[in-house]
């Protein structure tokens, strides 16, 4: 039927990759190319008083030190409020404060050392539930701004279905459990990398690691206050991404500095930078009420949402929205309430990871069910059954859904790990 | 003493970016032998992006895969895509490919019929060849039909593009609106082993049955859900950059050596994947997005098992030695 789908052809370009002949944006190197790097802000919060980069500038060998002040348009992000380089108010701790370009990495590093910064340390907030308190340290340093605002307005994302008072009120038992997701690093092996140069046709060049060439490319336009005609971004194939690699950490501040000396710049994350600055999964509190029947049928969930943004937006206003989506669970409920929050704390920004605000959820949602089954004495695979979406079913923010397969699944996943399921069970079908 | 558990998980994925209305677009250029180069700007990270591209790319074409080669590496040459996430790329760009191929084709079938002074309708096309029903002369196969066209100064190219519609805005009483027209649904159990002297968990058997539609590539697929596997036990049981969170907030991994990931050593001691394959009706020859289901359902179904196992939830990730040994010690009292 098929020539080509559904045949087992060999990777692509496993052979090249794996024997070491594919060249990552780290490998690169230009004659005359500069080494970036970084100072950092080693408070959580503070607000930075004074940047004197003089003798950093006179030191021979560096040919630019860069601050906030030196840049035009010093936001960027998928919601541009990250700032490439901070600007008065320190949001967390390994916030990039100022960037240098040397001949050399001693010389850069020696720059580093030389920048002289004046901090007014500030008490800062890193539990999501205690920045939404009232006098909580404020991460933007305005008051009542640690939550994102929906629709300019409200601090919650809400979705109702049904009634879940009525479906508290038919069920036999109540369930509750409380849910919490970690910082997670996407452990990618290619550390973020760039190199800058200048083209022949004096173009700007980015060669990077992105999961998104034109989305970089447009969010780097921004930030050089380059049309995009002016700016190519080569990457393409990277090592790893895991969703890390939606968010810029390297391109920035090569590029900036590549436009100010007019030399190529390279500039390259260290692991340590990979694990403490750029994004992670950032941690989700969820809170679970069901109802439930002794015959197994879930009559109401009522969930709370936490999510723990970071210092900055980023990518996790997206992922609050997907969550709110999916969190109810592959299961048809009748009475569903979903109340969501994204809250900005001082550390660094959450940005999407493989499974992108869903997989913590469903982490919660499924370890919840399990509760539901242990309090009616129901076998774990039953209750899921039992409550599956079938074809032509709405999910709880009333989304379509056609081939489904989650009794099929479950079926399947049973019969390879030898589990018997009841005949009903067992003859259930989608359609 | 070790005690043993069971443990499922079952959930669904959507398909592309969250609401939909990202789009991508592929271009696809007959080259004078007869191969395709094939463009977008999707990123290969390691899942496998060219091969399932060119074959879904070859499979509208009706060549073999090995026809098709394609690029993107950059911002200059490479037909836009929106960004490789959101479980996307298979499905949007197989999309993409299906109508820049049939473009091509319809190119094909004019030049030919140009140069056989037949109406291009009454052409036909199949694997990899041009013809003329019932006349064995007109007829031509790629390398013949880009020789032809390459130095009679004709450029045979396609171009198509797939948009997943956009949903509506969030309805303002409800919140209802619409992510995703296509979803994946995936169910886990995993067999596991609790030592309750020490709080280590070894995962003992980890079995997956997995919807992701038609299977475009079952190597890629099932490693795919490999890496699934072993991100999911991270997740699971090892990963914490501030295990101090929310009190303290100072970061304690710094290096592999303090964020430990699984290795060899923590896979599954058995562990099987099969695929049920529930054509798609939206999505390329059926396909669905697969890439970030398949490390969601392991977590839960760990933590299940290890209640299952010793009676204990453990209700925050990840599920170290030290949670379970105090919530034993919480048990016992």
């Amino acid at each position: 039927m098929f020539k080509n789908v559904g045949k087992p052809i060999p990777k692509y370009d496993a052979m090249g990759i794996v024997t070491g002949s594919l060249k990552y944006a780290g490998d690169y190197a230009m004659p005359g190319m500069l080494t970036a790097k970084v100072l950092r802000s080693p408070y959580h919060r503070a607000r930075i008083l004074s940047i004197n980069t003089a003798e950093a500038e006179a030191l021979p060998g560096v040919e630019a030190v860069l601050t906030a002040r030196d840049i035009a348009h010093n936001t960027f992000g998928f919601v541009p409020d990250n700032q490439v380089l901070a600007d008065g108010l320190i949001h967390y701790k390994g916030q990039s404060v100022a960037a240098v370009a040397a001949v050399d990495k001693p010389t850069a590093l020696l720059a580093l050392s030389k920048i002289k910064v004046e901090y007014e340390e500030l008490p800062y907030v890193y539990d999501p539930r205690e920045a939404l308190k009232e006098g909580a340290p404020q991460v933007w340093g305005e008051a009542g701004l640690n939550h994102w605002l929906f629709n300019g307005k409200t601090a919650t994302r809400e979705i109702r279905k049904g009634d879940v008072e009525k479906g508290f009120a038919e069920a036999d038992v109540i369930v509750e459990g409380e849910y919490m997701t970690p910082n997670q690093e996407h452990a990618f092996i290619e550390p973020s990398a760039t190199l800058a140069w200048m083209d022949e046709a004096g173009r700007l060049v980015i060669r990077g690691k992105t999961q998104g060439l034109f989305f970089t490319q447009n969010d780097l336009a921004n930030v050089f206050q380059l049309p995009l005609s002016r700016l190519k971004f080569v990457g393409g194939t990277i090592g790893g991404g895991f969703g890390g690699m939606n968010s810029v950490s390297t391109d920035h501040i090569a590029g900036l500095l590549c436009l100010k000396t007019g030399k190529p710049v390279r500039f390259q994350f260290t692991r340590e930078e990979e694990m403490a600055c750029s994004t992670t999964r950032s941690p989700w509190i969820f809170r679970f009420k069901d109802g439930v029947k002794k015959d197994g049928t879930i009559t109401a969930r009522q969930i709370e949402v936490i999510h723990d943004g970071g210092g900055f937006t980023e990518l996790g206003l997206y992922a609050v929205e997907k969550n709110a989506n999916f969190i109810a669970g592959a299961l048809k409920v009748e009475h569903v309430s979903v109340t969501s929050r994204l809250v900005y704390t001082n550390k660094a920004p959450g940005g999407s990871m493989r499974g992108f605000g869903v997989n913590v959820g469903q982490f919660a949602d499924q370890l919840q069910l399990d509760k539901d089954a242990a309090a009616i004495g129901m076998d774990p695979v039953e209750l899921r059954i039992r409550n599956a979406f079938r074809e032509g079913d709405a999910n709880h923010v009333g989304n379509p859904l056609v081939a489904v397969s989650a009794i099929e699944t479950l079926q399947g996943v049973s019969e390879m790990a030898g589990k018997t399921l009841p005949p009903e069970l067992a003859q259930m079908k989608s359609k | 003493m070790i005690r043993k558990g069971r443990g499922v998980a079952n959930v669904y994925y959507p398909t592309g970016f969250n609401g939909g209305g990202d789009p991508d677009l592929v271009s696809l250029r007959l080259k004078v032998d007869g191969t395709v180069d094939m463009t977008n700007g999707s990123c290969e990270m390691g899942q496998g992006f060219k091969t399932v591209a060119v074959q879904m790319a070859a499979e509208a074409l009706g060549v073999d895969a090995g026809k098709v080669l394609i690029d993107n590496s950059n911002t200059d040459t490479c037909a836009f895509s929106m960004d490789t996430a959101g479980s996307r790329s298979t499905y949007i760009v197989g999309l993409a490919a299906i109508d820049a191929a049939k473009d091509l084709i319809r190119n094909i079938k004019g030049f030919a019929a140009g140069m056989w002074g037949c109406r291009a309708e009454d052409l036909s096309y199949e694997e990899g060849v041009v013809f003329l029903p019932g006349d064995a002369e007109k007829r031509m196969d790629l390398a013949q039909v880009s020789g032809a066209a390459t130095y009679g100064g004709v450029f045979l190219s396609g171009s198509g593009g797939f948009l997943p519609p956009p949903a509506p805005p969030r309805d303002p009483d409800t919140g209802f609106t619409t992510p995703s027209r296509s979803m994946a649904w995936g169910s886990t159990i995993v067999d596991v082993e609790v030592d309750d002297e020490t709080g280590e968990v070894t995962i003992v058997n980890l079995y997956n049955c997995y919807d992701i539609g038609t299977v475009i590539n079952p190597l890629q697929a099932a490693g795919q859900v490999q890496g699934g596997d072993i991100q999911g036990i991270g997740m699971a049981l090892l990963e914490d950059l501030t295990p101090g969170y929310p009190e303290n907030a100072d970061l304690f991994a710094r290096n592999f050596t303090d964020y430990i990931i699984p290795t060899f050593k923590d896979m599954p001691k058995h562990s099987e994947i099969q695929f049920y394959e529930n054509y798609d009706p939206y999505g390329p020859f059926g396909a669905k997005g697969m890439g970030e289901m398949v490390t969601n359902t392991q977590p839960p179904a760990i933590a299940d098992a290890i209640y299952d196992a010793c009676g204990v939830w453990i209700d925050s990730l990840p599920i170290t030695p030290e949670k379970i040994l105090r919530a034993l010690e919480e048990q016992a009292k």
